[in-house]
């Protein structure tokens, strides 16, 4: 368990996803902030300056890359880790994400919500 | 100089005077030796006389001392006797040495004369010598007085009178023994002044005697050399005057002698050579006068008959003169070469009728017996052998040839050739009757081209129609690759005229390029040309029209092949593939965007049946778990589908990227192995394992590996009942490795075997009982193995088991830029 609550940021346009993975963070001891748009996830990383970030890529008025690509021209945004979460599995958005420096990709229909927060821990372990 | 020595005169004298000359030598080098060995022994004497001197003067003091001694010690008569004895013994030795001394001077003496020019030259040695001979004198003058004394001493010794012995020693032989041993002394070192200065003369002596020989044996090699110079020039003297004359002779002066002027051998030569050419001139002259008259007659007697025989000579006629016997005495350069002669000899007395068919020879004959007995003249048509002439026919004609008073004296025969003429003759008549028959075949040829054109034309008419018609762009090349054929399609998809593109390369018109990146897409149709094999068009081609426009076309093109099948050209057919394209993309899109819409409830559901198993919402009882473990079943199943659906759609489009990376292909098994756990234990299958140890990292897409092995296990273990066996090994072979994956379960039918790749093909006896299945997988795998270069076989028996290989390239995959991963 992590003794100091780690900060996660979740931007996920999809309420009952949001819902289920907040409740599931909150219950592994994380503080955990959230946002259901690209626009609203920028701004919250850049005010709360979050341990890590989880970030769908399909959302209305801001999708996730452009918000990477936002992220990435503020001095502290440049090197927060982020860890991709959605349902397209498109080699191309794959690519685009390792080219902004993401941590890793993940299909969300084929990961259980625990080896999800198991993903989490070991990064922010490190 | 008019007269030189004869040769072996002049040798003879310069061998006297070298004779003399080297004598001369010799006796001088001689007598310089003798002078050295004068010298040496006169030295030699001075080296002795200051050894016998010393000797002389050592023995004096020898004698003195046992004098003194005997004096000294009188009174014991022991060291008396002791005494006497050497007293004795010197005096002996003092008057031998004393001897010999005398005689080294009266050597030296003998050789005085020599000695006193040297004294003469040296001042000082004069004054010493002279001193030193005074010396010795005085020395042999004393000397004698004192041995009188001496023997006096020994008188008193032996008669024991003591006190006599000492006053007489003391008194008389004590001073004189003294005065006679310091001018004994004084004697000594003059001898070796002398001697020191005999060796220094001995030395200069030697040094000028070998001087004198080099001198002198070096002079005389001179005057050998000059004598043997001289001797050769006189000798050549003469010779080069001969041969300077022969050059004046060769030169046009033919008046001109060698002057001799000696009567040597070699005088005797030069005139004998004068002789011999004043020979030789008049030859000369008489010869030159002869040949003049010669030519001068010749000139006159040949004009006329030479213009006859030129006549003859230039005839390509067979011209022959005939004595009055009816013998060849002349025939012309055309009838030797008809005949087939060489030299004109074979030809004289030759029997020309040989050479005549048999069945002529005998007219020939009484024709020229004619002409040669009664002057008539004749001609006849006369046919050859072809052994004896390469002519075939002749015209002979005969005529007699008279001496001036009118009687005959023989035949003139002119034979002229008429083979090409006859020949030319038969020719025609042959060609007037071969004309007449090939009109009539060209004329029965004619109308059946017509007929053949007619035909020939309606088919091509049809064809052309045919591919003209034809909804598809068809373009053939032959094998330069050069349009031959383009229809009505191929330029409304292309924009380019027939009439402009007909003989141009197809690369020039036809502009095939990838939709991605706009590189040229022609390989495929180089490929049809070497292989001689149908190959299509890659997918995602478009093709730009000649406005510029680009077009998505889909085409195949096949080789044409002549009768042996060899590639003579290529038809490529292509067609507008827009609308085809735009439907795939719409399809691709929706797929795509569908699996994204599923995906999405589907993870709702399972993430918070998952948060329920654990617990997370409050205490669940065992049943409860059960039926939610099903919903969870059911729901991976329907996320299984959907990535089925998406791979299957990426893999029928062909956007699925390759993407490889070094990996080890047993860990991507054991993972695969790993996921399918809960299946394997619910249904106690036995895992058996067999992986080569030498199996290398390759170079593949992880995830494609993942799929292979996914699939073809959980099909082995679905598809095998509760209990049995699945067994997966991976082998290393030079160049691939094969992963084989069997089962004993329920197999395949032998009816459905051909169709398990299909898309959504499920077998009738699994279908029955695992209604879990979505027969896409075989479909993918497939499809998979074949995109990356590897290859997919199975065996299976109904009910006894299935057994799949995949042979896998140990090269590895290579990266294919796409769109999508598979998932």
């Amino acid at each position: 368990m992590i003794k100091l609550s780690k900060k996660i940021l979740i931007v996920e346009d999809e309420k009952t996803l949001l819902d289920v993975l907040v409740n599931k963070f909150n219950r592994e001891g994380f503080s955990v902030s959230s946002a259901v748009n690209g626009k609203v996830g920028l701004n919250l990383a850049l005010k709360e300056k979050p341990d890590l970030i989880l970030l769908d890529i399909v959302m209305p008025v801001m999708d996730g890359m452009t918000m990477i690509e936002k992220l990435r021209q503020d001095k502290w945004g440049a090197s927060a880790p982020v860890i991709i979460l959605t349902n397209l599995n498109d080699a191309d958005k794959v690519t685009e994400g390792i080219q902004r420096g993401v941590y890793d990709f993940l299909v969300k229909s084929n990961w259980k919500i625990n080896d999800v927060v198991k993903k989490v821990k070991d990064k922010l372990k490190t | 100089m008019t007269r030189v020595i004869p040769v072996k005169y002049r040798i003879i004298i310069i061998m006297t005077i070298l004779f003399f000359v080297i004598s001369g030598f010799i006796f001088l080098i001689r007598e310089k030796s003798l002078e050295k060995n004068i010298i040496f022994s006169h030295a030699k004497i001075h080296i002795e006389m200051p050894t016998q001197a010393v000797s002389m003067q050592m023995n004096l003091h020898q004698l003195t001392t046992s004098m003194e001694e005997i004096t000294e010690e009188i009174d014991e008569p022991d060291r008396v006797e002791v005494n006497t004895q050497r007293y004795i013994f010197s005096k002996g030795s003092f008057q031998k040495s004393q001897k010999k001394f005398e005689e080294l001077v009266s050597t030296h003496n003998s050789r005085w004369a020599y000695s006193q020019e040297q004294l003469d030259a040296d001042q000082e040695h004069k004054e010493k010598h002279q001193k030193n001979k005074e010396l010795f004198k005085k020395v042999l003058e004393d000397i004698k007085p004192f041995f009188e004394m001496t023997d006096e001493f020994f008188i008193y010794v032996n008669n024991g009178e003591n006190e006599k012995i000492r006053s007489f020693f003391r008194e008389k032989i004590e001073p004189e023994g003294y005065n006679l041993e310091s001018l004994l002394k004084e004697f000594v070192e003059l001898q070796e002044w002398e001697t020191n200065f005999h060796l220094a003369g001995l030395q200069a002596a030697q040094a000028n005697i070998d001087n004198l020989i080099w001198v002198l044996f070096t002079s005389l090699f001179c005057v050998v050399l000059v004598f043997i110079y001289f001797l050769v020039i006189f000798s050549l003297e003469p010779i080069k005057r001969m041969s300077e004359s022969i050059d004046t002779i060769i030169s046009g002066d033919t008046e001109h002698r060698v002057e001799v002027r000696t009567k040597d051998e070699l005088g005797v030569m030069a005139s004998k050579f004068n002789q011999m050419l004043d020979t030789i001139f008049v030859t000369q002259e008489k010869l030159k006068k002869a040949n003049l008259e010669l030519s001068e007659e010749k000139r006159k007697s040949t004009s006329k008959e030479k213009m006859f025989k030129d006549l003859a000579e230039q005839s390509p006629d067979c011209i022959k003169v005939f004595d009055r016997e009816g013998k060849i005495v002349y025939m012309s350069p055309g009838g030797l070469a008809e005949h087939g002669f060489k030299k004109e000899e074979e030809a004289i007395g030759w029997n020309f009728l040989e050479s005549i068919v048999e069945k002529q020879r005998g007219d020939v004959n009484e024709m020229l017996q004619l002409c040669l007995s009664k002057g008539k003249p004749g001609s006849m048509e006369v046919e050859h052998l072809h052994e004896y002439a390469n002519r075939d026919w002749c015209d002979l004609s005969v005529r007699p040839i008279r001496s001036d008073d009118g009687g005959i004296v023989g035949a003139l025969a002119i034979s002229r050739d008429i083979t090409a003429l006859k020949k030319n003759i038969e020719v025609l008549k042959q060609e007037v009757f071969e004309g007449e028959r090939l009109k009539r075949a060209m004329i029965n040829l004619l109308e059946d081209i017509e007929e053949e054109r007619d035909k020939n034309a309606n088919e091509r008419y049809r064809m052309n129609r045919i591919l003209h018609s034809i909804g598809d762009g068809v373009l053939v090349v032959d094998d330069h690759q050069k349009i031959v054929m383009f229809n009505e399609e191929a330029e409304n998809i292309s924009g380019f005229d027939l009439k402009k593109v007909i003989g141009k390369k197809y690369y020039d018109v036809i502009r095939l390029v990838s939709e991605e990146d706009g590189s040229p897409r022609h390989d495929f149709i180089n490929e049809v040309m070497n292989a001689g094999e149908v190959r299509r068009m890659p997918s995602g081609t478009i093709l730009v029209k000649k406005n510029g426009d680009k077009i998505a076309v889909s085409d195949s093109a096949a080789p044409i092949k002549n009768k042996l099948g060899k590639v003579v050209g290529c038809v490529i057919v292509f067609r507008d593939a827009s609308k085809e394209r735009e439907i795939d993309k719409a399809k691709n899109e929706f797929v795509s965007l569908a699996s994204h819409q599923l995906r999405t409830p589907l993870t709702a559901i399972n993430w918070y049946l998952e948060m329920l198993m654990s617990g997370d919402a409050g205490k669940i009882n065992s049943e409860q778990k059960k039926y939610m473990s099903e919903i969870y079943n059911g729901s991976r199943r329907m996320v299984n589908l959907v990535n089925s659906l998406l791979n299957t759609s990426r893999i029928d489009l062909g956007t699925f990227a390759v993407e490889p990376e070094k990996i080890d292909i047993r860990k991507i098994a054991d993972s695969a192995l790993f996921e399918l756990t809960p299946q394997i234990k619910t249904k106690h299958i036995k895992i058996e394992k067999k992986y080569d140890r030498s199996i290398p990292f390759i170079n593949a897409d992880k995830k494609l590996i993942g799929i292979i092995f996914q699939n073809l296990l959980s099909n082995a273990i679905k598809y095998t009942p509760a209990g049995g066996r699945v067994r997966l090994s991976i082998e290393k072979k030079p160049k691939n490795f094969i992963i084989t994956v069997a089962d004993n379960g329920y197999g395949i039918p032998a009816s459905q075997q051909k169709k398990i790749f299909t898309k959504l093909f499920r077998a009738d006896n699994v279908r029955e009982k695992e209604t879990d299945g979505t027969g896409l997988g075989l479909y993918i795998v497939k499809s998979v193995i074949e995109k990356t270069g590897g290859k997919i076989s199975f065996i299976s028996k109904e009910n006894k088991g299935t057994t799949f290989k995949v042979e896998l390239p140990l090269s590895g995959m290579e990266k294919k830029e796409g769109t999508k991963g598979l998932s």
